[in-house]
């Protein structure tokens, strides 16, 4: 079993003048089956909504929830 | 009351206002939230400076949907910006990055709706009428002066993002 992450990309933003954002929803529950390149989940900062999509199919993982606070490189779930 | 899908908190939209939008194709790791914060407020403060309104991009804490990259004229809210990073393929996104411009509305006016509305709602801000200003206020001091330099304004905003655009090089841009 192969395991994707999804993950926040590096340099999306300069935490330097807004050190962290928040997971604003998921889109897909917990064990939910997704589909490649599914819209799964979006974060917002400094008034910036960012969607994030599933690497690969199969069953997604949680790592932080909504409301959870991620920066540039934060693992939010997986795909497994 | 219309839901948006940028972030950032309400935002009153008028008659004297304008919506306006940078839509970029990104190919991943392409660019950041702040480049394209910046590439929206050059467009903007470009087409303001040609008729003499100069400006500079910071927070307005006062001034209603607060944030980091606002359009400031004099200390005071002239355009509120915000983002939607739309999902692409490949790790790619589609970034809509929006902006509000208080063209020509009363900023008690302006304050007057966003703080009833976060009375109804329940909430704690309130914009004050003397953080935000309009392309109307900063502009030549008689009202017929203004009166022509808001259309011409309007048509600078509109002919300028292309120009701006190709001249920095990029080639993936729609407006």
């Amino acid at each position: 079993m192969s395991l994707a992450d999804i993950t926040i990309p590096q340099g999306l933003w300069d935490t330097g003048k807004t050190p962290e954002g928040v997971v604003a929803n998921w889109f897909y529950r917990e064990g939910s089956t997704v589909p490649a390149g599914a819209t799964v989940a979006e974060i917002m900062v400094e008034k910036t909504n960012y969607e994030i999509a599933a690497p690969a199919a199969g069953t997604l993982h949680v790592l932080v929830p909504k409301d959870g606070v991620v920066r540039p490189g934060t693992v939010i779930g997986r795909v497994a | 009351m219309l839901v948006r899908g940028s972030g950032g908190g309400a935002c009153p939209i008028g008659a004297g206002t304008v919506q306006c939008a940078l839509i970029r194709a990104l190919p991943r790791g392409t660019s950041s939230i702040e480049e394209t914060y910046g590439a929206l407020a050059a467009w903007i403060q470009g087409a303001l400076e040609a008729f003499g309104i100069s400006t500079s991009m910071g927070p307005v804490p006062d001034a209603f949907c607060p944030g980091k990259h606002e359009i400031v004229a004099g200390g005071r809210k002239i355009a509120g910006t915000a983002q939607h990073w739309r999902a692409g393929g490949a790790g790619s996104h589609v970034a809509i990055a929006a902006a509000s411009i208080n063209v020509e509305d009363d900023p008690k006016s302006i304050a007057a709706v966003v703080n009833e509305f976060y009375r109804l709602a329940g909430g704690s801000f309130r914009c004050a009428p003397s953080a935000i200003t309009s392309v109307r206020a900063e502009l030549a001091p008689t009202e017929a002066a203004r009166d022509d330099l808001i259309g011409a304004w309007m048509e600078q905003l509109s002919q300028s993002v292309a120009f701006r655009w190709a001249a920095a090089g990029n080639s993936h841009f729609e407006a």
